[in-house]
């Protein structure tokens, strides 16, 4: 079992990701 | 440590804590919850467009938005000095505090030279430079960090009951 | 009249009948805007979907609040509540898709002649998956109170057994809180999420009430997508939250008012992306009466949102 901090660290930067790839393409399919 | 006691139990400190009035501990946090509303907002938005979202903006007309913004950042300067000297034996006992003033320190370094460098005169049609990119992706990441370890002060280290 | 809003059950009946019967029309509309080809019906259309699936966010958050109306009732059956609340959270999560191809295919189209070939369709096919979704949840929920319609087998009236008292939208709150980790992060990309939202209302609105003057509309429009992918985020991390403490929820007059600003802050928007008169300021215009008071009421919105947020453990009776 990891860290409670390196778990929330983990979880918070791989949702980043996920949305900021979404931005990403919505923003390249746009330009 | 002694000093710290001290801090904590003045009679602002105490009345801050445990009054129950809105303009107590909540008002403070609620300040401090909107000045960052505004610092990362404002801040987000300059970084992704150097980053190149929303290319139709103009990025030197956006530098009008950062009297604002760092009138939030020392608003929550102000606000955070307070909620971090209401819990002061916690707080500089516990290594997160730290972690998350080091991410703001980092942040503000990266915010100026930002502004000294890459808004000081950018050509709406020029690329921003590969310099300017990682400042960019700096700073969000310096602010991401902020916020998260900001977040994980009530439940990593020592907690007080707050 | 008024006092029956503060009945939330009948709130809840209330609400229902706009992710259903209106969703329901708002198809209809699609599907005759694509038989006659007529494009500002298409628009519509669009704008109805968006629009419901706004609605619908309070349509559901209502539901706990009536179940806790009619719990207690002998003639009630829990197994049926659970089985709707269930239809009813896949329902919704569906029909906030929808919306949101929706709201993105209204707000391409401003900006380009013609969409690409599969977004509505797509947005089509959506919306005839979630309108099943949310017919069976309807109908489910009838189950609930209406014993002259009730299919014999499935549903015994005052059943408190641990087979009816869990389901899947439970059992996601008894996961929230079992790992120590889904708060935390939640509240982070809740804060992350509000933050994106900030980015676009200040740069969006602050142009319009007369900042940065040399920025045409259309460039600050570009925003627009920042500021929904921060309300998604809040939105479904606000989901998590809500299924992970009921209780601080459903009988909070704050969280009731965060929601019901939240629901006009959403309908709000598409102010920013149908009126002519806001697309048309260009560099150093100044916007219109109406964009003003528009872009003001836009920051107020979202203001209040985050006010009723942060008051939920002070003013409201959370935690």
């Amino acid at each position: 079992m990891l860290p409670l901090w390196l778990m929330v660290c983990l979880a918070v930067v791989a949702t980043v990701a996920v949305t900021g790839a979404a931005a990403y393409f919505i923003n390249r399919f746009n330009t | 440590m002694e000093f710290l006691t001290y801090l904590e139990q003045t009679g602002f400190s105490t009345w801050v804590r445990e009054s129950r009035s809105l303009f107590g501990y909540p008002g403070v946090l609620l300040v401090h919850t909107y000045g960052m509303a505004i610092v990362v907002g404002v801040i987000a938005g300059i970084d992704l467009r150097i980053l190149g979202f929303a290319p139709a903006l103009p990025l030197a007309p956006m530098r009008k938005l950062l009297p604002l913004m760092w009138v939030a950042f020392w608003l929550n300067a102000a606000t955070g000095t307070i909620l971090m000297v209401i819990d002061a034996t916690t707080k500089l006992r516990n290594p997160d505090f730290f972690v998350k003033m080091a991410f703001i320190f980092a942040a503000v370094i990266v915010q100026r030279l930002i502004e000294k460098r890459v808004l000081r005169d950018p050509p709406v049609d020029a690329p921003l430079t590969a310099n300017a990119r990682m400042l960019a992706a700096l700073s969000l990441v310096c602010w991401l960090g902020a916020i998260t370890a900001g977040r994980l002060l009530a439940y990593v280290g020592p907690v007080s009951g707050l | 009249m008024i006092d029956s809003l503060s009945n939330p059950a009948h709130v809840h009946l209330l609400l229902n009948h706009v992710p259903t019967v209106g969703f329901g029309l708002a198809i209809a509309l699609f599907f005759v805007a694509h038989a006659r080809r007529n494009d500002d019906l298409k628009r519509t259309g669009l704008v109805l979907f968006f629009a419901v699936a706004v609605v619908a966010i309070a349509a559901y958050l209502s539901g706990n609040a009536a179940e806790s109306v009619v719990e207690n009732r002998t003639d009630v059956s829990h197994g049926a509540i659970r089985a709707h609340e269930d239809a009813a959270l896949l329902a919704f999560a569906l029909m906030e898709v929808t919306g949101f191809f929706a709201w993105l295919a209204l707000w391409q189209w401003r900006r380009v002649a013609k969409l690409a070939r599969w977004q509505l369709p797509m947005v089509f096919v959506l919306s005839i998956v979630t309108f099943g979704l949310m017919a069976q949840a309807a109908t489910l929920g009838g189950e609930i109170h209406h014993p002259e319609i009730r299919a014999v087998a499935n549903v015994t009236p005052g059943d408190t057994t641990a087979a009816v008292t869990t389901g899947i939208a439970r059992s996601i709150g008894l996961w929230v809180n079992s790992e120590p980790w889904v708060w935390p992060t939640a509240e982070t990309l809740h804060f992350i999420g509000l933050c994106l939202l900030f980015t676009a209302v200040l740069i969006v609105d602050l142009r319009l009430l007369g900042m940065m003057k040399s920025i045409p509309y259309r460039a600050v429009y570009q925003l627009l997508p920042l500021g929904m992918l921060g309300f998604a985020l809040n939105l479904g991390t606000g989901l998590l939250f809500y299924m992970g403490a009921l209780q601080h929820y459903v009988h909070n007059k704050t969280f009731y008012w965060k929601i019901v600003f939240v629901v006009l802050g959403g309908l709000n928007i598409l102010y920013f992306m149908l009126e002519d008169d806001v697309w048309a300021v260009g560099a150093g215009d100044d916007a219109p009466l109406s964009s003003k008071i528009a872009a003001a009421s836009a920051i107020f919105l979202w203001v209040a949102v985050l006010f009723c947020g942060h008051m939920l453990p002070f003013l409201g009776n959370a935690f």
